[in-house]
């Protein structure tokens, strides 16, 4: 049997069943159920011819296998029947493509049609010669023929037609239907393919993605765990240094007040340090969310400045607040606003040995601009730009006199831009410097 | 003088509060579980109660739902006074009805007996 192009005009009948399996195939996006439904709707359409068509398996090439695999298999009633009373395992008949002898494999590797009368030289290696006779037998095929799968000339496998008659050749009919079958067959079982492949890869991503959610929901679980078991021995600490400090315990020497000053301030910084890293952590989740309220900034600073007192005390420097009464509130989150004051006056106490800082805050612009002023070592101008990112401990002026994370600025600029804040600072070395941020006014 | 329930499982936190408070003459309280605090707040309603969260028996929340569910205690200030402070819980606190949510960390002892006095006083301050 040769496999030259068909010259004549396909007939109505032909016309219809090919169209009744495009649909059926395009109806269908899974590769499993594209091949039985394939395999089905051809021994369907076969057996309007009646020419006796009972088998049709179709069998594809497994690349990693390198085998031809049997993919699906229908069988008309009679054939079923038949297989009922004398049962015959078909197993999953995978031929190597190294079995040249095998009519499949000829079939699928030269891309020819072939047929044959004796089902030995189809099964080859895969049954005995005996068992392939018996099997042809129990079904009762006399003529066996096997059509390759090719798609854009790529062999795909065969489609295998088994006929209850014995005949020598196929009707140009036959043939014609059966070449547009093995055609849309090979384009099925290709977009199938990847239509799976794809499921599956996008399966593969839903469950990493699913498990990355576990992933990030336990780690934040641990940083709120962390955090809450680091600041309550921290927060014990500062009770009871604060307690004996305000002189509830009775009078205590001017050497230990020296000494439990020095502890309480350095576990203020411990303090500070646990929650910046949370910021931190959660800047980067994007999990950082402003609860934005009327606030009085003027309230937050009066708290915050109360609670450093004791780190200025210790430094013997001043810290104050000119309070001017009538300012309005802002739109702000509070208790993000007290951190970025805690932030700013304590690292304007940590850089300052004499004199000390002042707090102050004006409206401008329909907007409340706070200022934090320090007597400090001042900043240089081309360290101005670095301090506000990430991890910027200054290699000149700051480094070598301070300690710290270089988280705090940071955390203040994504606070204060958040709130739709600016933030900035005037500085000159060795005279001071100041800090400003700005917040919308609430009306 | 008023009388302040402090709701807290950690000693030392209410060894450090009743030193404090009883110095300026108040009266003060406390349970060291979710369920004697309840109880105590039930039985006999204090003028402001201070409340953890992490404790046994029932948590804060659970006290928070319960005191806020029903008279006497439906209108006493309670200040939740808890080292958690994920948005969600404090979220979840105001929602059932705290007067405040006051991170153990980020304030004082003074400035915390300061905010009790002003909520004590009725003048009550913002937030």
């Amino acid at each position: 049997m040769d496999n030259a192009p068909l010259a004549s005009i396909p007939t109505k009948p032909t016309i219809e069943a090919l169209w009744r399996l495009e649909k059926i195939i395009l109806d269908t996006l899974d590769f499993n159920q594209v091949v039985i439904k394939i395999v089905d709707s051809v021994l369907i359409e076969l057996g309007n011819l009646k020419r006796g068509y009972q088998v049709v398996v179709l069998s594809l090439i497994d690349n990693e296998e390198k085998a031809l695999k049997k993919t699906s298999l229908s069988l008309t009633i009679e054939a079923t029947k038949a297989l009922e009373t004398n049962p015959v395992s078909f197993g999953e008949i995978i031929l190597p493509l190294s079995a040249k002898d095998n009519m499949c494999v000829q079939s699928a590797v030269d891309n020819k049609i072939v047929m044959t009368h004796d089902w030995s030289q189809i099964l080859v290696p895969y049954y005995t010669p005996e068992d392939a006779k018996k099997a042809q037998r129990i079904l009762d095929i006399k003529t066996t023929i096997v059509f390759p799968v090719a798609y854009h000339g790529v062999a795909q496998g065969v489609l295998v037609f088994g006929i209850s008659e014995e005949v020598d050749d196929i009707s140009q009919e036959e043939k014609e239907l059966i070449r547009g079958f093995a055609d849309i067959v090979g384009l099925a079982v290709q977009n199938a393919r990847l239509y799976t492949q794809r499921e599956e890869t996008a399966e593969q991503l839903r469950q990493a993605n699913l498990k990355l959610q576990e992933l990030d929901k336990l780690k934040d679980e641990f940083v709120t765990l962390a955090s809450h078991e680091l600041r309550t021995p921290m927060t014990a600490i500062r009770g009871s240094l604060s307690t004996i400090l305000d002189g509830y315990s009775g009078e205590i020497s001017k050497e230990a007040r020296e000494f439990l000053t020095a502890a309480y301030n350095e576990n203020d910084r411990l303090i500070r340090l646990v929650n910046n890293l949370l910021n931190i952590s959660r800047i980067e989740a994007g999990r950082f969310t402003f609860n934005i309220t009327k606030v009085d900034v003027g309230k937050i600073i009066e708290e915050v400045i109360r609670n450093l007192e004791m780190a200025t005390r210790e430094k013997n420097l001043f810290l104050t607040y000119e309070h001017v009464s009538g300012m309005p509130l802002v739109f702000a989150d509070e208790d993000k606003i007290r951190e970025v004051l805690i932030n700013l006056i304590g690292n304007a106490i940590k850089f300052t040995h004499t004199g000390g800082v002042k707090v102050s805050q004006y409206k401008k612009e329909g907007m409340i601009v706070v200022a934090v002023t320090d007597t400090g070592s001042g900043i240089a101008k081309e360290d101005q730009e670095l301090l506000f990112k990430k991890f910027s401990q200054l290699q000149g002026s700051y480094a070598k006199q301070s300690g710290g994370t270089g988280l705090g600025l940071y955390i203040c600029k994504q606070i204060i831009e958040g709130l739709n804040g600016q933030i900035w600072l005037e500085s000159e070395l060795s005279k001071g410097s100041t800090f400003f941020f700005s917040l919308p006014i609430a009306e | 003088m008023a009388k302040i329930l402090l709701i807290e499982d950690d000693p030392l936190i209410v060894k450090i509060y009743k030193t404090r408070l009883s110095a300026d003459g108040y009266e003060v309280i406390s349970a060291d579980n979710g369920e004697a605090g309840l109880k105590l707040a039930q039985e006999a309603p204090p003028d402001l109660i201070v409340l953890d969260i992490m404790m046994p028996k029932m948590d804060g929340f659970g006290v928070l739902e319960k005191l806020r569910a029903g008279e006497p205690t439906k209108g006493i200030p309670i200040l939740v006074y808890s080292n958690l402070a994920a948005e969600g819980e404090v979220e979840r606190a105001k929602k059932l009805g705290a007067t405040e949510f006051i991170v153990k960390a980020n304030i004082s002892p003074t400035e915390m007996v300061a905010k009790i006095k002003q909520y004590l006083s009725g003048n009550q301050p913002q937030g």
